[in-house]
């Protein structure tokens, strides 16, 4: 079990404070984070969506774009001064607020983003522990959930490296922070009910939006209970902190094979991911006063041959 | 009117034009023809591949195979790039083989429509995809009425569309009306690829085979076109018709909605707004390549320095 310091250092990290609504929000990663972080970033009046379009750094979609400090705007617990931060965390006039959501729920939803849609750069290795599974010939969804799920079991620290797949305890950290709201996520109502409460606060009209940006697959389509069991085996410390209620999953599911134009879609998406991430990486390499240099160095030389238009980017030196 | 451009300079014959000088080959690439086979082929034959630089390339290329459209990874230069009189003698030379491919328009329309339009595939349509919005049925996408409004679109807005090479007609690029083929392949017909890499591995003594990229959705063109549709592109590539002398296709009078299934239209839309942020992204990194950057660079480096890594100690801050 993690320190109370541990626990301080978390939270200092990951939470986000909007100043001027007095709003801490601990981001959950896959219970709805990215809307909430919307929510809040407009509430704050911090949200700056131009500056997407200057990040070279990549996310699935626009809407992503929201988890970048550029973009959201909003500064970490972390940045404020130990007195500010006392005042934020223990101030009755400050409302903590942090995202739940079903554990099993969730795992899917981690799995299909960052494993099955490779929506990650970081996740290789995990990949690797949890492949695609194949039925005669196809690749289907439940099967390779599964799969992961026994991989989750076997293999969680390497799993927990990326807090998509950490237990949600060890993200909200309920013995450090002493929340207003907890959300749960799935839940009718509760997104929204947390967007009144921001609209009451900031004076602003917040509404939640459907970012959407799953396969639209139903986890109770392709989640057995024995795949069941083992998430909640493995999530286990969030049911006995959160109260989750134990759901019933189907002794078996059918399995649900992809068809040939989803498989070219999927590997499409793939592969226009991995190479996102190259660009991005290419361009976060190019960094420091050397480099600076060179530019200028070029710039300088494009002048004396007098181009003057636009760089081709085919053209662009590697 | 002539099924060719008017200009029969020696810039405009050569302008697409890539040159192998080792094995002397002229390939002239038409989009949406196997112009990234081919050209796979020609640099690996060539010898002049290097895919080592891939990684290090940030334009908005949206799959590793097409990275062989980059100079840098193919290694071959254009005609242009030569001077006039060594283009010429390239030209005319019996020794030197020019190679060029065909396919049917009706068939490359619907690949460029598919990957430009559909898929959203970074392109110069003018007034970008209002001319062609989804149809929709019951929120999910008909393949076929999609297809069936962009051809009455192109027909009707053939201008917005011809800025984007993709759909300009074969006989802007391929010009025998000037130029003589030494190797002019159909490239819908069984073994005119294949043809294509006979010619190399003999002039290269190198083992060039044609590799499938499979990077379209696979959903047949019989599926999504019927004859009212292909009437309308044949017309408005008549002049492709007119030079090549394609045999106008027969299609089913109608054919049943094409309409992909809810997780299918989710993947079109995934990919979509992918393809949006690689663009974005490639944009972002290709502006951090000027001496008005370089300056922020060194001087993020210079407060690095003097704050004793106090300031711009993340490798975030420092490219940001």
């Amino acid at each position: 079990m993690a320190s109370s310091q541990d626990s301080l250092r978390v939270v200092a990290n990951l939470a986000l404070v909007a100043r001027d609504t007095k709003v801490l929000y601990l981001p959950t990663p896959k219970a709805a984070c990215t809307t909430i972080k919307l929510m809040l970033a407009t509430a704050e009046g911090s949200h700056r969506p131009e500056m997407a379009d200057r990040l070279a750094v990549m996310h699935v979609s626009h809407a992503q774009t929201i988890h970048h400090p550029a973009v959201h705007g909003l500064s970490r617990l972390s940045d404020l001064s130990a007195s500010e931060r006392k005042n934020v965390l223990t101030s009755p006039d400050w409302l903590r607020v942090a995202s739940l959501r079903d554990p099993v729920s969730r795992a899917y939803s981690a799995w299909e983003n960052r494993i099955f849609m490779r929506a990650h750069r970081r996740t290789k290795e995990l990949i690797d522990l949890a492949p695609d599974v194949h039925l005669d010939g196809k690749l289907d969804i439940a099967a390779s959930f599964a799969h992961f799920a026994k991989a989750l079991g076997g293999h969680a620290d390497a799993f927990m490296t990326d807090h998509h797949f950490q237990p949600q305890v060890q993200l909200v950290c309920p013995d450090t922070v002493d929340y207003g709201r907890l959300v749960r996520v799935d839940q009718p109502g509760e997104i929204d009910a947390l967007a009144r409460l921001l609209s009451e606060r900031s004076g602003k009209e917040i509404t939640a939006t459907r970012l959407n940006e799953g396969l639209g697959v139903k986890v109770e389509r392709v989640c057995d209970v024995h795949t069941a069991n083992r998430l909640m085996a493995t999530y286990a410390m969030d049911y006995e902190t959160f109260g989750f209620a134990r759901r019933n999953w189907p002794a078996n599911v059918e399995p649900y094979p992809l068809g040939d134009v989803e498989i070219r879609l999927v590997s499409q998406y793939r592969d226009l991911f991995a190479r996102s991430i190259s660009v991005a990486q290419e361009s976060q390499r190019r960094v420091g006063a050397r480099y600076g240099f060179g530019q200028m160095r070029r710039d300088v030389w494009r002048l004396v041959r007098g181009e003057r238009g636009p760089r081709d980017p085919r053209e662009v030196q590697p | 009117m002539p099924p060719f451009p008017s200009d029969a300079s020696l810039t405009a014959l050569t302008r697409k034009t890539l040159v192998a000088p080792r094995m002397k080959v002229l390939y002239t690439p038409t989009t949406k023809v196997a112009s990234t086979t081919i050209k796979w082929m020609l640099a690996e034959a060539e010898g002049t591949i290097n895919q080592r630089v891939i990684p290090n390339l940030m334009a908005a290329i949206t799959h590793r195979s097409q990275t062989i459209h980059n100079r840098h990874v193919s290694g071959l230069r254009k005609l242009s790039e030569y001077s006039q009189r060594e283009a010429r003698e390239m030209l005319k030379s019996p020794e030197w083989l020019h190679v060029a491919a065909l396919r049917d328009p009706v068939s490359r329309a619907y690949s460029a429509w598919e990957n430009r339009v559909f898929m959203r595939a970074s392109g110069r349509i003018a007034g970008g995809f209002d001319l062609t919005p989804d149809v929709l049925v019951d929120g999910r996408i008909d393949m076929t009425a999609s297809f069936a409004v962009f051809a009455k679109a192109l027909a009707e807005h053939t201008d917005a569309f011809m800025l984007d090479h993709h759909f300009t007609p074969q006989s802007h690029v391929v010009r025998t009306d000037a130029v003589s083929y030494g190797l002019l392949v159909r490239v819908d017909e069984p073994g005119g690829v294949e043809r294509v890499a006979a010619a190399f591995r003999e002039r290269s003594g190198n083992a060039v085979v044609p590799r499938r990229h499979n990077e379209s959705m696979g959903i047949p063109l019989v599926r999504v076109c019927d004859q009212a549709t292909a009437n309308c592109l044949m017309a408005t590539y008549s002049m492709d018709y007119e030079a090549f002398s394609f045999v106008p296709r027969e299609f089913a009078a109608s054919v049943d909605p094409y309409v992909l299934s809810d997780a299918e239209t989710q993947l079109v839309t995934l990919v979509r707004q992918s393809v949006e942020r690689v663009g974005s992204v490639s944009r972002a990194a290709q502006s951090r390549m000027s001496a008005r950057y370089g300056i922020r660079q060194i001087r993020k480096t210079i407060l690095r320095k003097v704050s004793f890594g106090r300031m711009y100690n993340t490798p975030r801050s420092m490219h940001w």
